[in-house]
């Protein structure tokens, strides 16, 4: 039996020492990775996006951002900092149904691209801006033949 | 608060946006080549844009000490016309070795279409041959995430192109990643209805860093804002970045990509 001097958890044998090292590791994990990351931030810090993706965890994210001196605000800050303005504009896109529902005419395929980026604002992702974005894209990969307008409309004809 | 503008038409702009935009603390202007508004009739009517563009714009700019540079091609807008795009392209060489030419755009694609990609392909082919920077057109709205996907698989294809002398712009949430993951810079065009507003620029640096990235105005014959980079470096202050990082975005980002052609040099760094 010894006591381990940083954390004071006695151990009694070699294979309750060999799983104290391995919880150990594991709880570490987080450090071990941004340790292994910030080797990265001083050679180039999208180096580690191109090769590895945006790290995932919220907290890598944050300590991420902290060593590029990136800030990011509290709820409560960013809350009060654009609430009223996203209200507003919240009561605006509401008033256009309106006016449009209140108009006479044919069906758009405007109109279906903006309903089925409406639906994507409930998602829980916090990628809902993305999703809007994809909504109204095209979704097609190959050249088009020709074209026959110069000017995008914003939808994609083909949205149902 | 010092600046550059990567990215600013400004042959269609009047001199008090110059003013405004020294005085906010723009230390240098880049303009690319772009459609006018209307499709211009021959190649000839290229030679005088690209004279326009590289003797005409920076002395008027110089009357408000601001340095202007400029980059060159046929717009994607007006390469449906591949025999038109062929004559331009035949013409630009002769332009290249200006002092103020910093390199090949903002080429791209507009509708996505065979001959638009053609021609975009004979852009990268010169700017191959001739070792010029790249700036990247991404497609406007329903088209982009299509068009930028397309783009970045024609300057992959071309061996002869390092990822990192080419900035895709116009990048929005959908085709960030696009863009960064291959190794390109990405710009983000600052405007009042579409691509991105201050917010939502923010949002994308808070998400992917500010190292390959930058910001611009885009500023032209539409609805733009030619201070929309300073306005949205005060709405990082609000947001509580750090002004070494905001002067990184607005100011050393575009240094850092710029200065790959040795012909951008700025007064102050000389
Ligand atoms: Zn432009």
């Amino acid at each position: 039996m010894f006591t381990h001097k940083l954390t004071g958890i006695e151990i009694a044998n070699n294979q309750m020492k060999r799983q104290f090292v391995i919880l150990i590791v594991f709880l570490a994990r987080p450090s071990i990775w941004f340790l292994f990351h910030s080797g990265r931030l001083d050679r180039g810090i999208d180096d580690g996006i191109r090769r590895n993706g945006i790290p995932s965890s919220a907290n890598t994210l944050r300590r991420w951002l902290d060593a590029m001196q990136v800030k990011m605000m509290k709820r409560q800050q960013i809350l009060d900092l654009y609430f009223m303005d996203a209200r507003s504009k919240l009561i605006d896109l509401a008033a256009f149904l309106d006016r449009v529902d209140r108009a006479d005419g044919e069906p758009d395929f405007r109109l279906g691209a903006f309903r089925k980026a409406l639906s994507e604002l409930n998602r829980e992702k916090p990628d809902r801006a993305e999703s809007v974005l994809l909504a109204f894209s095209d979704p097609t990969s190959e050249p088009a033949p020709s074209a026959s307008t110069k000017a995008a409309c914003g939808a994609w004809p083909e949205t149902a | 608060m010092r600046f550059v503008e990567p990215h600013g038409h400004m042959v269609s702009r009047v001199t008090d946006d110059y003013i405004d935009m020294v005085t906010a603390g723009c230390e240098a202007v880049c303009e690319p080549a772009f459609w006018a508004g209307f499709d211009r009739s021959s190649a000839q009517g290229f030679y005088d844009y690209f004279c326009q563009l590289t003797e005409h714009e920076p002395k008027r700019a110089a009357k408000f000490g601001l340095p202007h540079f400029t980059w060159l091609c046929i717009n994607p807008k007006e390469s449906e016309n591949v025999k038109l795009a062929e004559e331009v392209l035949a013409i630009i060489p002769q332009f290249l070795e200006r002092p103020t030419v910093l390199g090949i755009g903002e080429i791209g694609l507009n509708k996505n279409t065979r001959n638009e990609l053609k021609v975009l392909e004979q852009h990268i082919d010169l700017a191959a041959r001739t070792d010029q920077l790249i700036l990247v057109h991404t497609p406007h709205l329903e088209d982009k995430r299509k068009g930028t996907r397309l783009i970045v698989d024609a300057i992959k294809s071309e061996s002869r192109i390092r990822p990192e002398r080419v900035i895709i712009d116009h990048v929005e949430e959908h085709t960030i990643r696009i863009a960064l993951d291959a190794g390109f810079w990405a710009g983000m065009t600052l405007y009042p209805e579409s691509k991105c507003t201050a917010p939502r620029a923010i949002d994308l640096v808070e998400m992917y860093g500010n190292e390959r990235l930058w910001m611009n105005s885009a500023c032209d014959w539409g609805v733009s804002v030619p201070l929309a980079v300073p306005r949205t470096a005060l709405e990082m202050r609000r947001r509580e970045h750090r002004p070494d990082a905001i002067d990184k975005l607005i100011y050393q980002n575009p240094v850092r990509f710029l200065s790959q052609c040795p012909k951008f040099k700025l007064p102050a760094a000389t």
